[in-house]
């Protein structure tokens, strides 16, 4: 790389172009969202499933006491359960850092939502203890934003109903299981009474803070059906590719011999569909063409219900704006000083001395970056 | 027993800076950035980010050890810069970044609420 051919331009990064990524939203519902991020880099797409999976902070029970325990679960496997139960924050618009504090042990007073599960089985041969026995006493305002999560969604809570529901609709101990989240089963005069504490977490902790059970990113392929080759094909072999290709991918049109892309999204393994393209091809030439779309990522979030598919997004877009301007004032700290004590007097500019006394000791450039 | 505590993964020691600057002794302009509790979320980004900048020589990082959850960003950048600017310019730039993004998801939102079929919760 040559050092001096622009020496008179200044040190800012206004000379690096800034990108302007844009979303596309194709589906939103409850608990899922698809979307396609375009104009950026593989690594900010990246950044942003990760912190949606590990740092995107959600409520999720921490801490169990149990007062009363007869059922046939021990007490650290019913609070485990108990800690995977989805916590609703029901506030659409409100970000969830500004309402409860972050979990730290250093915190003289921690914000916790507290939760009460009381079940006796009195003499019934059976009796399921579910997410519906959980109770939540709001001790504080906010409090009142937090719900146990029975499904991830509405939509999903409607259809396990259907489910659990029998023909005469009269319900039921099974019903009511299918249509919420079974923690342990009861047998006659079995008991379990506890008080549980929730608090906001995020997944690096433990994976009960993780707000999705899907956060996929892929590229955006492009498929392009060499329509010679596949001319070349009989209707069987046509026939065989088509349906050894993932289901969905391809389609034949009304006539039942020509193959058309139904929905590139069903494309999970790019390298097998190329596989199968040229070694089912007649000819040398693969039967389609598989090319990315550079610059875009389809995402595909689906919410465990303890935050929405927005507020997921949301969530992790903020904790990614916060995490960078942090880093960027720690870094601005510990270059003033030049030892990283973070000292908030000094500024950048102070960082000048600590690096030119490195370059009068130091020896020339070495070998990187050439 | 031993297990380290989970909270460490995530939380900074008290009196400890969120990152610290080391210079390297036998290069001119080249630094390593010890960023406390962070991964590969910041490290592949601020990497890559850094990489754009004409000024910036070398950038790489590191996650030393698996029980470890400190991530360490090398720097090395021309005269015309320093590894501390060249890193909070990165950091700036893909804030602005994900600022952009987060209007564009909110535009989206709205011209999907406005289509119709959208709940939101």
């Amino acid at each position: 790389m040559a050092s001096s051919s622009s020496a008179a331009r200044g040190s800012d990064s206004a000379h690096v172009p800034m990108r302007a990524p844009q979303i596309e939203i194709e589906e939103v519902k409850e608990s899922t969202i698809r979307f396609v991020l375009s104009g950026t880099d593989m690594s900010v797409a990246n950044a942003l499933r990760r912190t949606m999976i590990a740092e995107t902070p959600c409520l999720a029970i921490d801490d169990v006491e149990i007062e009363d325990n007869t059922s046939p679960l021990h007490d650290e496997f019913l609070a485990h359960r108990l800690g995977l139960i989805p916590l609703r924050f029901t506030d659409p618009e409100a970000d969830i850092t500004s309402v409860f504090a972050m979990d730290d042990p250093d915190a003289e007073d921690v914000d916790e939502v507290l939760l009460v599960l009381d079940v006796h089985n009195d003499a019934s041969p059976k009796r399921i203890v579910t997410s519906r026995d959980l109770e939540v006493i709001p001790l504080a305002d906010h409090h009142t934003m937090v719900e146990v999560a029975h499904a991830a969604s509405m939509e999903e809570a409607a259809e396990l109903a259907a489910i659990g529901a029998p023909e005469d609709g009269a319900g039921g101990p099974e019903a009511d299981a299918e249509s919420a989240i079974a923690i342990v089963k009861l047998g006659p005069w079995q008991r379990v009474r506890l008080r549980a504490h929730a608090k906001l977490g995020w997944g690096k902790i433990h994976a009960r803070f993780i707000p999705v059970c899907t956060a996929i990113m892929n590229y955006d392929y492009e498929v392009d059906i060499n329509s010679a080759a596949m001319e070349r094909l009989g209707a069987e072999d046509r026939r065989a590719f088509v349906e050894a290709c993932e289901p969905g991918l391809f389609e034949f049109v009304h006539d039942g011999e020509t193959v058309r892309v139904a929905d590139v999204t069903r494309m999970a393994n790019h390298m097998e569909v190329e596989r199968l393209a040229s070694t089912m091809s007649a000819t040398d030439a693969p039967l389609v063409r598989v090319t990315r779309r550079p610059g875009r990522f389809r995402f595909e979030v689906e919410t465990t219900g303890a935050l929405s598919a927005v507020q997921v997004v949301r969530g992790a877009l903020g904790a990614l704006i916060g995490k960078l301007d942090s880093i960027r004032q720690a870094v601005a700290a510990a270059a003033g000083t030049g030892v990283g004590v973070v000292d908030e007097d000094d500024d950048v500019a102070g960082g000048g001395a600590a690096f030119a006394s490195a370059e009068a000791g130091g020896a020339a450039y070495g070998g990187m970056g050439h | 027993m031993n297990a380290p505590e989970r909270i460490e993964t995530v939380r900074v020691p008290p009196g400890v800076p969120r990152v610290r600057m080391r210079l390297d002794e036998k290069m001119n302009n080249a630094a390593t950035f010890e960023c406390m509790r962070e991964d590969h979320t910041l490290g592949h980004l601020v990497r890559m980010e850094c990489l754009r900048d004409p000024d910036v020589r070398f950038c790489g990082y590191q996650i030393e050890h698996p029980l470890k959850h400190d991530v360490m960003i090398k720097v090395q950048t021309t005269k015309r810069s320093t590894p501390a600017t060249a890193v909070e310019h990165a950091c700036e730039r893909l804030a602005g970044e994900y600022r952009a993004m987060a209007r564009s998801f909110q535009f989206a939102l709205e011209r999907a609420g406005e289509a119709g079929g959208m709940e939101e919760r």
